[in-house]
C-alpha cells in the first residue's frame, strides 16, 4: 500500500535520472566523436545524437559544442536540459523523502548540487567531458544505491517501471534516427558510435564479433535477450515491474496494463529479424513507442488518477479491501 | 614549542571570559550567562565543556563546524525562507556548542510545562464547553469570542482525553536573574523538533567523549512517543489506528520537517489532495485504492484544512474534513481551534487561568505583560515605548515586533500610532535581556542570546522529551531569536543527575 502521489513521484525519479543519463553519454560520446572534425559521418552522427535528445534539426551543424552546452544545463525556460531532469528527480525525490532512504536522497541532492555549480561555469568545452563521466558515475551509483539500500516494494517496482519505459523510449528515438536513413548512409564509424551511445558496444563486440552491419546492430540493440538496453530486454523488464505492482490494481485496471505490457514483450520475444530491418522496419520500432506511451497511460490510470467512484467502499465488486 | 596542558589544574591561569585566550571575545553583559556566573567561573554544568574549549585549538573547532554544516546540506535539513527568489533553501546555522542544563533546572521546568500545558488543555475544554470561565468573568468575553483565532466549529465536540493541544512547544526564555519565564505558548503547529533530533546527531558525534561524560538524557525517542501519543487518540475505537501526517506541501518552509517526522514515525506523508471524504470518513488516495485514515497529525494552520468549514480559497486541506472530525470519524492534532489559548493577550491571563483550573500558582512565571485593551495599561505603554517590547497580538514568527530600545524615533511614533487605532490588537512587555550561551561564530567563542523551545505531547498521557531546540539570535546583541529573521540553533543538553558536567577519567 502507497499513496497514488508518491507512488508516481517514484516512477517519475526513474525516468528523470535515466534520461539525464542517457543524455550525458550521448553528449559525451558525440563531443568526443565530433573530434574528428571535417569528416562528414562525423557531423552525421552529432546531427543525429543531438536530434535525438530533441535538438532541431541542422542545430548541431552550426555549433556543437553551443548546442551540447544547450542540451546540458538549458537556456531560460528550457525543459528539457540534463539541469532540468536532474532537478526534477531531485524535486520528486523531495516531494517523497519520507520514502526514499537517506543514502538516496544524498546522492541525488549532492549531484544536484553539482550540477547547478557546474552549469555557472564558463569554460564548458574544457569542463563537459568530466562533467559527463562524473554524472554518469553518481547516476550509475544511485541506481546501485537504489537497489541496495530501498525495499524491493511497490516502490522500487514503480522507479524500475519508470526508468525502463524512459529508457525503451529513448532507445526507440535513437533507432529511428539512424534506421530511417539509407542503408549506404552510416559506416563503420557512425554504428560504433550508436553502440556506444546505447552502452553496448562491448557487449555487442562479444556477440556479434567487431562487424558492423545494419541487420546484427538492429538484431543487438532490439531483439537481443539478455543486453540490458535492448528493446527486447526493457518490454520484459517492463512486463515483470508491472507484474509485481499488478497483483494492489483494482482487477479492471490491471488487466489493461498486463495485457499491453504482455503484449509488447510478446511482440519482441517473436519478432523475427526481417520485421525489423525490412521494408516495414520503422514502423515496427514506432509501434514499440507507442506501446510504452499506451503503458505509461493505463499505469496512471490504473494506480494514480483512478476516478473515486471506482473505488469507493460499497460500489465495487472488485479489488482488494 | 609550549606544550598544551592536559587538565585545567595544569594551567597556571583558567582563562576568563573576556581576557586573552578562547574567550577571549566572550563578553559578559547584563543578561543571564548560561556558562559563567557573574564573577567569570564556569557554572558546574558546563565545567565539561568549558575544559575543552580551553584546550580545543582553532582548527579542530573549525573543522567541526564546517563538518556538521556539510552533514545538514547534504541531508537537506533545511528551511524555506519566504520572499527570497533564489536558492530558497537555506540550512539552518547550528552552532557546535550545546547548550546545558543541569537536572535540578529541568525538574522544575517539567512540572512549570505540565501544569500549563494541563491547565491550557482544560481552559479549551470550557470554552468550546460550558464556557464558565468567561460568564464567571474571569477572562472578558470579547477576547476570547472576538480572537481569531477562535473556531465555532468546535463547539461541543467532544476531544479524546479532554487533549485540545497534543503537540505543545512553550518558549521559554531566562530574566537576568536566572529565573526561567514563558515567553509564548504555540499550540497550533509548533515547529523545530526535527532541529532537536538533527542537532543532537551532529552535535553527538562531534563531542562524544563529553556527551558520554556529561550523561545527557537521550531524545531519539521523541517519533516513537509522538506515533504513540497520536495513536492514543483513536484507541477507544480503533485497536490500531492509521495515523498520517499533513502537510502543505514541498514549498513550506517546514516541509523538511513533516517528511522527517512522518519518515520517523514510519507513516505515510499526505497533502489535501491525497485525502478525500466520503460519508464523513477520511481516505487516503493508494495504489490499492482508498484506505480509512483514523488520525491526522496536521502541519496545515486551521483556516486551510477545510475550505468548507475555514477559509474558502484553501488547497491545502480537504473539503469535508471538519464534519468527518465533528462526526467522531477522525482525529485532527492539534484540535483546531486550539490557537485560541496561545494568544499573545490571553497569554496575560495564563497564571489566573492555572489558579482558576488547577488551584495552584504557575510554576514557570510569565512576563510582565500589559494589555493595551486596558485604558490604564495602554497610558502606561505609550509612556514608555522606548523601554518597552511591543507585538501585535495576532503575529508571530518575530514579525510585527517593536524593540523599544533599539527602535528609532520614527518607529516608536509609528507604532504609537498602531496603538492608538487598535488598541485590542497590541500587548507590551519589558525588555529582557535573554540569557547569553557561548555560540561559535566566525572562528570564536562569543556570546549570543537564547530562549528554549521544549516540545511536550499530550494524548492519552503527557509526556515531554527532555531535550529541546535552543534558538539563538546570531546577531550581535539582537534579541530575535526566529529562524526567518536570522536565528539559529543549539543542541540543548538535559543532564540526567547530579552530574557536573566534567569529563571523568
Amino acid at each position: 500500500m502507497m499513496l497514488s502521489r508518491v507512488a508516481d513521484s517514484f516512477y517519475w525519479i526513474g525516468r528523470y535520472t535515466e534520461r539525464a543519463e542517457h543524455a550525458c553519454r550521448v553528449l559525451q560520446i558525440t563531443l568526443t566523436a565530433g573530434l574528428e572534425a571535417g569528416a562528414e559521418e562525423a557531423e552525421m552522427t552529432t546531427e543525429r545524437a543531438m536530434r535525438a535528445l530533441g535538438a532541431a534539426p541542422m542545430a548541431a551543424r552550426m555549433d556543437a559544442l553551443e548546442e551540447a552546452r544547450l542540451l546540458t544545463f538549458g537556456g531560460k525556460g528550457d525543459l528539457s536540459s540534463i539541469h532540468t531532469a536532474v532537478f526534477a528527480a531531485r524535486e520528486n525525490a523531495r516531494q517523497v523523502r519520507d520514502q526514499i532512504t537517506t543514502e538516496m536522497w544524498e546522492r541525488l541532492n549532492r549531484l544536484y548540487f553539482r550540477v547547478r555549480e557546474t552549469a555557472t561555469k564558463q569554460n564548458f568545452g574544457q569542463i563537459s567531458a568530466g562533467f559527463f563521466e562524473e554524472t554518469i558515475n553518481d547516476l550509475h551509483a544511485f541506481k546501485g544505491i537504489v537497489s541496495g539500500t530501498m525495499s524491493h516494494g511497490e516502490g522500487f517496482h514503480f522507479l524500475s517501471m519508470g526508468r525502463t519505459i524512459e529508457r525503451a523510449q529513448l532507445i526507440v528515438r535513437l533507432l529511428d534516427l539512424h534506421f530511417g536513413e539509407k542503408q549506404t548512409a552510416i559506416g563503420d564509424f557512425g554504428w560504433v558510435q550508436l553502440l556506444r551511445m546505447c552502452c553496448g558496444l562491448e557487449p555487442y563486440l562479444r556477440v556479434k564479433t567487431a562487424t558492423f552491419r545494419r541487420d546484427q546492430i538492429a538484431d543487438f540493440l532490439v531483439l537481443d535477450p539478455y543486453f540490458p538496453r535492448s528493446l527486447r530486454f526493457c518490454a520484459n523488464t517492463i512486463a515483470q515491474h508491472i507484474d509485481a505492482v499488478g497483483a494492489l490494481a483494482d482487477e479492471r485496471a490491471r488487466e489493461t496494463c498486463t495485457r499491453l505490457s504482455g503484449r509488447l514483450a510478446a511482440r519482441l520475444n517473436f519478432a523475427v529479424l526481417e520485421e525489423v530491418t525490412g521494408k516495414n522496419g520503422q514502423a515496427f520500432i514506432a509501434q514499440v513507442a507507442d506501446d510504452c506511451i499506451a503503458i505509461s497511460d493505463a499505469v496512471h490510470a490504473a494506480f494514480i488518477s483512478y476516478s473515486l467512484a471506482d473505488r469507493l467502499p460499497g460500489t465495487s465488486t472488485l479489488g482488494v479491501r | 614549542m609550549a606544550r598544551a596542558p592536559d587538565k585545567i589544574s595544569d594551567m597556571a591561569v583558567p582563562p576568563r571570559p573576556g581576557q586573552e585566550g578562547p574567550f577571549a571575545g566572550y563578553q559578559l553583559g547584563a543578561a543571564y550567562d548560561e556558562m559563567f556566573d557573574a564573577k567569570g567561573d564556569p557554572r558546574p554544568a558546563w565545567a565539561g565543556l568549558y575544559n575543552r574549549l580551553s584546550q580545543a585549538t582553532p582548527q579542530s573547532l573549525r573543522d567541526l563546524q564546517a563538518n556538521i554544516d556539510r552533514t545538514f546540506m547534504a541531508q537537506g535539513v533545511t528551511f524555506t525562507v519566504y520572499g527570497h527568489e533564489d536558492s530558497t533553501e537555506k540550512i539552518i546555522p547550528t552552532d557546535i556548542l550545546p547548550r546545558i542544563i543541569p537536572a535540578a533546572e529541568w525538574d522544575k521546568l517539567e512540572r512549570g510545562f505540565k501544569q500549563r500545558l494541563e491547565a491550557l488543555n482544560l481552559f479549551l475544554a470550557d470554552i468550546y464547553g460550558d464556557q464558565a470561565i468567561i460568564n464567571n468573568g474571569y477572562v472578558p468575553r470579547d477576547l476570547i469570542l472576538g480572537s481569531s483565532n477562535y473556531r465555532r466549529e468546535m463547539l461541543g465536540v467532544e476531544v479524546p482525553h479532554g487533549a485540545y493541544v497534543n503537540i505543545c512547544g512553550t518558549d521559554v526564555i531566562r530574566r537576568e536573574d536566572g529565573d526561567y519565564v514563558v515567553l509564548e505558548d504555540n499550540l497550533r503547529v509548533p515547529s523545530g523538533v526535527s532541529y532537536m533530533l538533527s542537532n543532537r546527531d551532529a552535535v553527538k558525534r562531534a563531542f562524544p567523549d563529553l556527551y558520554r561524560a556529561a550523561r545527557v538524557r537521550p531524545v531519539e525517542t521523541y517519533p516513537d512517543d509522538l506515533l504513540a501519543m497520536l495513536k492514543s487518540l483513536a484507541s477507544e475505537y480503533q485497536p490500531d489506528p492509521t495515523v498520517v501526517v499533513l502537510t502543505p506541501g514541498v514549498f513550506n518552509s517546514a516541509y523538511f520537517e513533516h517528511a522527517f517526522l512522518a519518515r520517523l514515525m514510519g507513516t505515510p506523508l499526505v497533502e489535501g489532495r491525497d485525502l478525500a471524504i466520503h460519508d464523513n470518513v477520511v481516505y487516503m488516495r493508494t495504489t490499492s485504492g482508498l484506505k480509512r485514515v483514523d488520525v491526522i497529525y496536521r502541519r496545515v494552520d486551521d483556516a486551510f484544512v477545510d475550505p468548507l468549514a475555514f477559509r474558502p480559497d484553501s488547497t491545502l486541506g480537504v473539503a469535508g474534513l471538519m464534519n468527518a472530525y465533528r462526526a467522531g470519524n477522525v482525529v485532527i492534532a492539534n484540535a483546531p481551534g486550539a490557537g485560541v489559548a496561545d494568544d499573545k493577550a490571553v497569554y496575560a491571563y495564563t497564571p489566573q487561568i492555572i489558579k482558576h483550573y488547577l488551584d495552584q500558582d504557575p510554576i514557570i512565571d510569565i512576563v510582565e505583560t500589559f494589555l493595551c485593551r486596558e485604558k490604564s495599561q495602554m497610558s502606561h505603554v505609550l509612556a514608555n515605548l522606548d523601554k518597552l517590547v511591543v507585538k501585535a497580538v495576532g503575529e508571530s514568527g518575530g514579525y510585527g515586533m517593536l524593540i523599544g530600545p533599539h527602535a528609532t524615533k520614527a518607529q516608536i511614533e509609528e507604532f504609537a500610532t498602531k496603538i492608538k487605532a487598535d488598541p485590542d490588537n497590541y500587548i507590551a512587555q519589558p525588555t529582557i535581556s535573554l540569557s547569553t550561551a557561548p555560540t561559535y561564530i566566525d572562528s570564536a567563542v562569543e556570546t549570543r542570546h537564547v530562549d528554549l523551545r521544549p516540545f511536550i505531547l499530550c494524548g492519552a498521557k503527557m509526556t515531554l522529551t527532555p531535550g529541546a531546540l535552543t534558538r539563538v539570535a546570531l546577531r550581535r546583541g539582537s534579541l530575535v531569536v526566529n529562524s526567518s529573521q536570522g536565528g539559529g540553533s543549539k543542541d540543548t543538553w538535559v543532564l540526567s543527575g547530579p552530574s557536573d558536567g566534567r569529563a571523568r577519567t
